[in-house]
């Protein structure tokens, strides 16, 4: 294996797989950095482009966009408090106040390096591990993905911020609306009005609605009560902080490999579910929120480290880990290849060329992300009367490209309104993302699964895997309230 | 599929055909366009699935090789969603004026007799070249119990239900495993997976015993030894798999197969009519699209327009009587 990747990073010294790699990396920032438009939809625009480019050049190109473009949607999620990608939207949570703190340079310099730590991590874990792994992403049935997402949703505990029941009732509003479009299994149609809504309220839309628009209009608020502009300090964090965080690169980095593997599993929950895990193993939690730095490198490693691990039943299996790699089929078989169990033997020096650039990928990425931070945090000092319309027209337009239709401009315009009100009443609106994230899954696993064991629910409680998620889930909220009430306590004798 | 839903479009091809399809325009003034002939802008092939899957593979590989013989570019745009319910409204919105065509898929046919029926007919539509065919197939692990389709009946009427995974109720595959488990009185629990690698991971993880796929999904985990397909649902047999009996052959009256072509809105005029399915028979005698063929063991069958709105059309009442025996009862 050692020859193989050594002769892997022999492709590299052709200027034509350095140019891809260089290339894939920047439209990739790009795409991660612009609000509305996904990695996957990125890779899906360019795919038609490297139909021209050798095998090798063209997948080098796409997976380095896929990797940069995980790290870019952290850039607007720190300094405009928009997630760039779904995924990036736990970062928003501490990188958000570290920026209105005066520090976007250090959220965006922790963001950075747990991308990179995680892209290089979980690369050579992908080299080392694919083989054996492979199995790992076959283990998951129905039942498996149901308890996944039952154990996501309790990542809820860390997004309610105050309060528990409006926490709660954004998970029950994004289950319910998730319920829009043919139904999977029975094939019946529900709440379509329109057949725009065939397969379901569109994600990127809602996101940005939520998000960005209700930013914006928050922002226009603040405008007419001249806020005065805080000094922006371009500081990136210290290796001290650096250090202080490696805990929770590690662990977002684990989290982030697993779920990627798991195919069927909602991306975006892993930076979630690294966030929640963060919090409730910190010896601070109460000030998550805040703007703490653990708080950024957790989500953003687990983001980032996804992007390998989907590779592992990709390249094994040919089977996806996540939809940007399922895209990523897609080029393979337009160069006329086949990823699958057959690929590491037909083309080991293409797989090992793969794994080389990968690794010089995340290089690329890191010196971009480096150079790239201070001219990020300038942004900041552009009045705010200027940013606003820029960053609405930019959002609005990206999602109408991702869909060819208006619709999706008049959906993101109704939950702009709708994340706006929801914010003024301090209704936290990422629980609805959460649950829009892995709604899908649960219901259609749980139906799946009832069809298999013909209607037993025990078939839930009989498995290893279930068992082990569920218990960790009651685990977790239980910690969770046991935390809150010790604390109550705490202060109840405070008071006394 | 499901993962990929969130991909919508091409934008840049579509932006690029727009552009081009301005600029031309502008060129040929109003005196000339009567007698310029057909096409003077690029014509755009809308697509109902994402980049990458068969259908649009196919679709870029006839235009691709569709320039040598064509004076305008074809671009393939992507409109998935919707069960093709957003490409088939995309279609119908554009004028008859052959610029704007289509992929069909058998899928498409069958989506017509579902949801989509209350907004489209296939009346609506005319058929220009039929393109490739393939069948659909059943298969199991290596280490099933039972390897063939008599085993797998036998065995079914012993256990509990047999569970048969395959894509989306009410689709081509659903129906096939209905049918069979109607002709052959094998008791059935089907279950809907979203796609051809949702279904290849159910099954080489052991989560259903039976899935109905295609043979291009399944090709290469056949070669690896991992899966034994036990029949397949075309006329004849297939070239990769001499082995491999069809279920007319084991005495099932189920003939069901998959086929991909070019379709319109009705009423396009004859000669553009007749440019289009020339160019796009053309462009299927080119060797490079053979060599595509033969890499994706594929198999090509041409079609003009009468011989395919016939078959669409036997395909769709076949459909729409398997779908009232079996479903609606």
């Amino acid at each position: 294996m050692i020859d193989h990747l050594i002769s892997g990073f022999m492709p590299l010294t052709h200027w034509n797989n350095i140019l891809a790699i260089v290339g894939g990396s920047v439209v990739g920032y790009l795409v991660g950095a612009l609000p509305g438009l996904s990695a996957t939809m990125g890779i899906a625009l360019c795919l038609p482009f490297t139909f021209y480019l050798p095998p090798l050049a063209s997948l080098l190109f796409l997976t380095s966009l896929y990797g940069a473009a995980e790290y870019g949607g952290s850039i607007t999620a720190v300094t405009l408090n928009i997630p760039g990608e779904t995924a990036a939207t736990p970062t928003t949570f501490d990188g958000y106040p570290l920026t209105k703190k005066g520090l976007p340079a250090k959220a965006l310099g922790m963001s950075i390096v747990a991308s990179f730590y995680a892209g290089i991590v979980s690369t050579i874990a992908l080299i080392l591990t694919a083989v054996p792994l492979a199995s790992m992403a076959l283990s998951f049935g129905p039942p498996e993905y149901f308890a996944l997402g039952i154990f996501g949703l309790t990542a809820v505990a860390a997004l309610a911020g105050k309060s528990w029941v409006k926490g709660c009732i954004g998970i029950l509003f994004g289950l319910l609306i998730n319920t829009i479009g043919i139904d999977d299994i029975s094939g019946t149609s529900r709440y379509i009005f329109i057949n725009a809504l065939y397969e379901g309220l569109p994600l990127i839309p809602l996101l940005i609605g939520l998000f960005a628009i209700s930013e914006v209009l928050m922002t226009m608020e603040e405008l007419s009560h001249k806020v005065v502009l805080k000094r922006i300090s371009g500081s990136l964090p210290t290796l001290k902080e650096y250090l202080s965080c490696h805990r929770a690169m590690i662990r977002g980095t684990l989290i982030g490999f697993v779920i990627g593997i798991i195919p069927g599993a909602g991306k975006a929950v892993a930076s979630f579910i690294a966030y929640n895990e963060e919090k409730r193993t910190s010896k601070h939690p109460e000030l998550f929120g805040t703007g703490v730095l653990e708080g950024v490198a957790a989500p953003e490693a687990a983001n980032n480290s996804i992007v390998s691990g989907a590779l592992v039943p990709l390249l094994t299996l040919g089977i996806p880990g996540s939809a940007a790699a399922a895209v990523l089929i897609g080029a393979f078989t337009i160069q006329g290849l086949q990823p699958g169990p057959l690929l590491f033997v037909k083309q080991p020096e293409l797989v090992y060329g793969l794994f080389a650039g990968l690794l010089a990928g995340n290089v690329v990425m890191l010196a971009m992300g480096l150079l790239g931070t201070q001219l990020w945090a300038k942004v900041l000092l552009v009045p705010k009367n200027i940013l606003t319309p820029i960053v609405l027209a930019v959002t609005l337009f990206a999602c109408y490209a991702e869909s060819n239709s208006l619709f999706s401009i008049w959906l993101a315009l109704g939950f702009g309104v709708l994340g706006y009100v929801m914010r003024k009443f301090e209704f936290p609106v990422a629980p609805i993302v959460l649950a829009m994230v892995l709604g899908r899954m649960i219901e259609s696993s749980f139906r799946k699964s009832l069809i298999l064991s013909e209607g037993s629910a025990a078939i839930f409680f009989e498995r290893p895997i279930t068992m082990v998620l569920f218990v960790i889930a009651v685990l977790s909220i239980a910690f969770q309230i046991y935390r809150a009430r010790k604390k109550a306590g705490s202060a109840d004798q405070a008071a006394q | 599929m499901t993962i990929m839903t969130h991909l919508r479009s091409m934008l840049f091809p579509a932006a690029l055909a727009a552009l081009v399809g301005a600029g031309s325009l502008m060129a040929a003034s109003p005196a000339e366009a009567a007698d310029t002939k057909f096409p003077v802008k690029p014509v755009t092939i809308l697509n109902s699935s994402p980049a990458g899957s068969p259908a649009d593979v196919m679709a870029r590989q006839i235009a691709q090789h569709a320039k040598k013989h064509l004076s305008q570019p074809m671009v393939v745009v992507n409109k998935p969603g919707g069960s093709g319910g957003v490409m088939f409204a995309s279609l119908l919105a554009d004028p008859t004026d052959g610029y704007t065509i289509s992929t069909v898929t058998s899928g498409l046919i069958t989506a017509l007799h579902g949801d989509l029926k209350k907004d489209f007919s296939i009346d609506q539509f005319e058929f220009l070249a039929h393109v490739q065919k393939e069948p659909f197939c059943i298969a199991v692990r290596s280490d099933s119990p039972f390897k063939t389709v008599k085993e797998m009946v036998e065995y079914a009427k012993k256990n509990p239900r047999l569970k048969i995974g395959g894509q989306a109720t009410f689709s081509a595959l659903h129906l096939l495993a209905l049918a069979l488990a109607d002709e052959s009185g094998m008791p059935i629990s089907y279950v809907p997976y979203r796609g051809g690698s949702e279904i290849i991971a159910s099954l080489l993880g052991g989560h259903v015993p039976v899935v109905v796929s295609s043979p291009t999904t399944m090709n290469q985990y056949v070669e690896a030894g991992k899966v034994i397909v036990l029949v397949e649902s075309g006329e004849k047999r297939l070239p990769q798999w001499k082995d491999v009996p069809t279920l007319k052959e084991l005495g099932y009256d189920i003939v069901i197969t998959q086929y991909r072509g070019f379709a319109a809105k009705k009423g396009l005029s004859a000669d553009v009519r007749g440019i289009l399915v020339d160019t796009i028979k053309k462009a299927m005698d080119e060797p490079g699209f053979k060599d595509y063929l033969a890499k994706n063991s594929q198999v090509a069958e041409f079609m003009g327009p009468q011989e395919f709105t016939a078959a669409v059309r036997a395909d769709y009442q076949y459909m729409g009587k398997l779908m009232d025996k079996v479903v609606k009862k």
